[in-house]
């Protein structure tokens, strides 16, 4: 398999996923672009440019799994806070069980076709 | 040299917003903003946060002086990334931390991308409403009976751009357009309610206060101030004094002024409107005190309504109970030399002479 396959495979992987990262980082309270990107960047390779989180943002608040508040800080300038709606909550709820499905079906391939990738 | 904080980021957004071009008018000014509010943002954290590793010692110092000056820069676009007056070693920091700020946002280009991935609208020329948003009942316009047409109830769910205004922002607007007519504190009622308002940067607070003080009352007063000023008083020995002060302009100048005081305070209202409805709707505090005033004054107003119209029953029951001192209309009218003149008979056969003249 050529290198640029792999890429671009992990790359849409990325895409998949990452929606579901933020909204899973806001089922603790609500966030700030700043601050979801903070937490996201401490996870190697998830994020790469971050300007894209705010198209995903517009996306998922169009999808009404998030909505938002302008708030003032006590500091700087006002943040755009987002939080997880019922919707998606739900949304949340039925990836994190596909996806261990998916995680564990994966796995199971990989390990047992004894890496031939390699 | 190092190129100023305010230049990079300036440039980056101008090409940001070159790039976004390809995105429907909504989604473009929605990206600009969140841009915008992240490097904003993520600059007024820097230095309190204390990145000391970033940039070695020299962060520290400049945090202290952050720090210091944060609640007084922090908030304008503007003022924000200003450096006059700082020395140029914190310029100099802060110019890195926007190169870095920039450098992890990413390519202007690969934002717009992953923007058009995500928008279904986004092959559609720029100004062209996008599929999502309803293009049908005005906001203003009652929606008579049950809605009984083809638009899906979704469609007036409050998603995306342009939100919907506040209480407080209408009021906040129409106060300082025309409040200055309501006993001359309504301007400053809606000065109030602008700046308390989360939805308006300080940029744009500052344009709704200075263009123009007063919002039309300054042109109103312009215009009244020159005449009202020549006060003429009879004395005794039947001369009239009459002085004039102030000042009068020459006939383009003043309408000149009188097109811009009109035009500017107008402009202003569109401007923080279309502001405003950028930025997503959340019911304020000041929102709810104003719609709670709101219905207390008109209980106040039906109430007063009510009780002077009991007041009135009781009093023309009871009859000859009327009280002494009660003015008749009847008293103020009678003055003798008074005479009320029929407005109508002149004014009318003044006008069909210049409407027959005008109709041609």
């Amino acid at each position: 398999m050529e290198p640029g396959g792999a890429a671009k495979a992990v790359s849409q992987m990325r895409r998949g996923v990452l929606e579901f990262c933020v909204l899973a980082l806001l089922r603790d309270g609500q966030r700030y672009g700043v601050e979801l990107l903070r937490e996201l960047g401490s996870v190697d390779a998830l994020v790469v440019s971050e300007g894209t989180i705010y198209p995903l943002l517009s996306r998922l608040r169009k999808e009404q799994m998030v909505d938002t508040v302008w708030q003032e800080s006590p500091s700087g300038p006002p943040r755009r806070y987002y939080r997880l709606t019922e919707v998606g909550e739900k949304a949340l709820a039925e990836f994190v069980a596909e996806w261990g499905r998916f995680r564990d079906g994966v796995e199971h391939i990989l390990t047992a076709s004894g890496g031939g990738q390699t | 040299m190092s190129t100023g904080a305010d230049e990079l980021v300036a440039a980056y957004l101008r090409e940001l917003e070159r790039e976004a071009e390809r995105l429907p008018w909504n989604a473009r000014m929605e990206l600009l903003e969140d841009v915008r509010s992240h490097i904003e943002v993520a600059l007024a954290e820097t230095w309190p946060d204390g990145v000391a590793g970033e940039s070695g010692g020299h962060a520290t110092e400049a945090g202290d002086h952050a720090e210091a000056g944060d609640h007084a820069e922090a908030d304008g676009p503007d003022d924000t990334l200003g450096e006059s007056g700082e020395d140029p070693a914190d310029a100099e920091a802060k110019s890195a931390r926007v190169r870095e700020i920039l450098a992890a946002l990413g390519e202007p280009r690969e934002i717009v991308d992953s923007a058009v991935a995500d928008e279904p609208g986004a092959t559609v020329p720029p100004q062209a409403p996008p599929p999502g948003v309803p293009t049908g009942p005005m906001p203003g316009l009652p929606i008579p009976g049950p809605p009984t047409g083809p638009m899906p109830a979704y469609a007036f769910a409050p998603t995306g751009p342009p939100y919907r205004l506040g209480t407080a922002e209408v009021f906040a607007v129409a106060l300082l357009l025309g409040g200055v007519f309501l006993f001359g504190i309504g301007w400053i009622l809606g000065l109030i309610l602008l700046w308390a308002s989360p939805r308006w940067t300080v940029r744009e607070k500052l344009v709704g206060t200075f263009v123009l003080p007063g919002g039309l009352g300054l042109v109103v007063w312009l215009i009244t101030v020159p005449t009202s000023s020549r006060a003429c008083s009879g004395d005794s020995s039947g001369f009239q004094h009459c002085t004039t002060s102030g000042w009068t302009l020459p006939g383009w100048a003043g309408l000149a002024v009188v097109a811009l005081g009109v035009a500017l305070p107008i402009y202003t209202s569109f401007f923080l409107v279309r502001r405003a409805r950028q930025r997503a709707f959340t019911p304020s505090r000041a929102d709810r005190a104003i719609s709670g005033a709101l219905v207390g004054f008109l209980v106040a107003v039906v109430a007063v309504f009510v009780v002077g119209a009991f007041a009135f029953v009781a009093v023309s029951g009871s009859g000859s109970a009327v009280t002494p001192s009660h003015t008749e209309p009847s008293a103020v009218a009678s003055y003798p030399g008074d005479p009320v003149p029929p407005p109508s008979s002149e004014s009318e056969s003044a006008m069909p002479t210049a409407s027959n003249f005008t109709s041609h």
